[in-house]
């Protein structure tokens, strides 16, 4: 009887707060419409009859749970390092409660064909429940990379929310990031001339004097390849050779201080305006005389192993010749550098 | 923020809650859109050019690390726009490591390209593993030539297949093309020679009948020469001969111009020559006439000059030792001013 009263009383009026009024308490029975200015509701409160948006929320068609989770608002999707397989997101939790877990949809048709982030931030076309998951799992307010995605691509994202014993939310409004293609530039230099025909001159290599050649070879790179990337070198000669005296002054790994004769290559120096650090790789990278032996076998002598960018490595020829290196005018060698780019 | 107020009664609550629990599910249902399988992306790619430089054919090197677990029957690599492509023939491969990237592995049951379709060449592969790092390398450079333009970001792809075909994984990578991708060094050797005497005496002392008389410390002559054709060392003397002044006797060279051996009181004088080298690429060889070694054996000098050794190579440390005889008989003047002059020069061959 008590609980009858109480019941018709509470009917009695029609329930309001300072954000909502419903016109009934009938599940799928409200008639009219209701809004403020962060809502709005039309038809009964289970029965929607469109997709309602604003900027702060959004309900499918169809029956609406009496109790559903908020909707979440657009999450913050960037490309932040001119990345071409990969976006950050960063989901907002204003307002919701630190046990609500997010789905994030995302698709590159404007949601023709759905796919959802997976636990280890790919996408996929798998979803479930287990698809939710907190907002400090999804990076918190740092956000995550969605990582695996095509280069050159506009993808968008939206986010539903599950909290507690609540129906989980209508995905919230998109928002859209773009991959972008993957990049390589490439420049080759010496110190006397930034334009081929590209020459490294030793003027005379007397016996027993390590000297260097007259100019230095400066590689510069610029790219977004995520893995790195290394540059590599190679030769025709395997060392200095004399077509008269049919003789090369062969190249080795050496501290040409010691050796009676050789030649070869040391980086003497890198650097990067941003990026990755370029560094020296053996056996390119010695101090003073220490030389690494070219071949036609590729070798790295600088590597990195990030996106970088205007990445210099120098590198510096030297040669020593001996007492019974053929006296010739005509040595000579041809260096090919190349780039290797790991995407 | 959108939350019901639940102001109902217990009664009514209850009856609340199991809409609730109903349609909550029915919303995760409808909320999810049916998703379709996509191809996936490859980890990691790279296709490295062994040459950059424009209108250049080259050589090179495709990694992959899959992505999607599922079997994998073929490769398909896109090649940037304007680089030249050979027949599939060409397409030649093998599996040396050439400085692949780090955890790079043998594609397995990679082969020659079955087929080239503008930019897309493709090979027959193996299954792959996912997260394995694979490579191969195309081995003919006349397989690809570098695009003749000059530029950044040519853009191709490499992709997975399935035996159907269907694609499992893709990505793209990018290079360049350059005027010039290589260094031309040169370098001069300078001509080296260098020569020595240990001494510019040679003292026999007393010569005696009674046996054939032999400098008593050979004089030494070193060269050292980068000469790649070799050095020769020539010799002549002053008097044909050891002479005195004072008596104005001779001694005379023996048979210049050929080997001879000489013998005591048997007036004679000659020179014998050793050779020895420590390194280089040129053999010392002593001219016939003057090929020493033994006590009294030579040859003797005149005016003449005459080849006493030569190399054909270069030389470290070359040495000849110069050993001169002089014989006497009962005829022989005495004198103590008997006295030669030999003059050896040298040169190199370049």
């Amino acid at each position: 009887m008590f609980r009858a009263l109480a019941l018709g009383l509470l009917l009695a009026a029609t329930p309001a707060s300072a954000n909502y009024t419903l016109k009934a308490y009938e599940l799928g029975g409200g008639a009219g419409s209701g809004s403020s200015t962060n809502y709005g509701l039309r038809g009964g409160a289970g029965g929607v009859n469109g997709k309602l948006t604003s900027s702060s929320y959004a309900l499918p068609a169809g029956v609406q749970a009496s109790r559903s989770a908020p909707v979440p608002t657009a999450p913050t999707f960037v490309n932040q390092n001119s990345s071409y397989n990969k976006l950050h997101l960063t989901l907002n939790n204003s307002g919701f409660a630190a046990d609500t877990k997010f789905l994030i949809a995302i698709s590159t048709d404007n949601f023709a064909t759905t796919n959802y982030v997976q636990l280890d931030n790919t996408v996929g076309s798998t979803v479930s429940v287990s698809n939710y998951q907190l907002y400090t799992a999804w990076g918190g307010s740092s956000g995550f990379d969605i990582v695996g995605l095509s280069s050159g691509t506009t993808y968008k994202v939206e986010v539903a929310a599950l909290q507690g014993s609540a129906t989980g939310s209508a995905f919230g409004p998109i928002a859209s990031a773009a991959t972008v293609t993957p990049t390589a530039t490439f420049a080759l230099q010496t110190s006397l001339t930034s334009t081929p025909p590209f020459g490294v001159t030793f003027a005379s290599l007397p016996a027993g004097s390590v000297t260097s050649g007259d100019a230095t070879v400066t590689g510069t790179v610029s790219t977004n390849a995520a893995n790195g990337g290394n540059f590599v070198i190679t030769d025709n000669n395997s060392g200095l050779n004399s077509p008269t005296k049919s003789f090369t002054l062969a190249s080795a790994t050496a501290d040409l201080s010691a050796a009676n004769s050789g030649y070869g290559a040391r980086v003497s120096s890198t650097s990067q305006a941003s990026g990755a650090a370029m560094t020296s790789s053996s056996p390119f990278n010695g101090s003073a005389n220490n030389v690494g032996g070219i071949s036609g076998s590729a070798q790295a002598f600088t590597t990195w192993n990030g996106p970088v960018t205007t990445g210099t490595s120098t590198l510096s020829l030297l040669a020593k010749s001996s007492t019974l290196t053929p006296a010739s005018s005509d040595y000579a060698d041809v260096i090919t550098i190349s780039l290797s780019l790991l995407f | 923020m959108y939350r019901i107020k639940n102001n109902a009664s217990i009664g009514k609550k209850a009856s609340v809650y199991s809409l609730s629990v109903i349609m909550a599910v029915s919303a995760i249902v409808i909320g999810l859109r049916p998703g379709v399988a996509n191809a996936g992306t490859l980890t990691q790619t790279m296709v490295r050019f062994d040459r950059l430089q424009t209108s250049t054919q080259t050589t090179g090197t495709v990694c992959a690390k899959p992505a999607t677990t599922a079997t994998e029957a073929s490769v398909q690599v896109v090649f940037p726009t304007g680089y030249t492509l050979g027949a599939a023939g060409t397409f030649t491969v093998n599996t040396t490591n050439t400085n692949w990237p780090t955890g790079g592995t043998a594609w397995p049951s990679i082969g020659t390209a079955t087929n080239v379709t503008t930019q897309t060449v493709t090979f027959p592969s193996g299954d792959l593993t996912v997260g394995t790092l694979y490579c191969f390398n195309w081995a003919s450079a006349t397989a690809v030539q570098i695009t003749s333009s000059v530029s950044s970001n040519n853009t191709g792809s490499v992709t997975t297949r399935t035996s159907t075909p269907t694609n499992i994984d893709t990505a793209a990578y990018s290079t360049v093309s350059m005027a010039a991708d290589s260094v031309n060094v040169t370098a001069s050797v300078p001509q080296s020679f260098t020569y020595a005497l240990n001494n510019t005496s040679d003292a026999l002392g007393a010569l005696s009948t009674g046996s054939v008389t032999s400098s008593p410390s050979p004089r030494t002559l070193t060269i050292n020469t980068n000469a790649a054709s070799g050095w020769m060392v020539w010799g002549q003397d002053a008097t044909t001969g050891l002479r005195s002044p004072s008596t104005s006797y001779t001694i005379a060279s023996t048979t210049p111009g050929s080997n001879s051996t000489l013998s005591s009181s048997t007036e004679g004088y000659n020179m014998g020559v050793t050779g020895s080298q420590t390194s280089g690429s040129g053999t010392v060889t002593v001219a016939a006439p003057f090929v020493g070694g033994s006590t009294g054996k030579g040859g003797g000098l005149d005016t003449s000059l005459r080849t006493i050794a030569s190399s054909n190579g270069t030389a470290n440390n070359a040495v000849l030792t110069l050993t001169n005889n002089a014989a006497i008989s009962t005829l022989t003047t005495a004198a103590t001013d008997y006295a030669d002059t030999i003059t050896l020069p040298a040169a190199a061959m370049y």
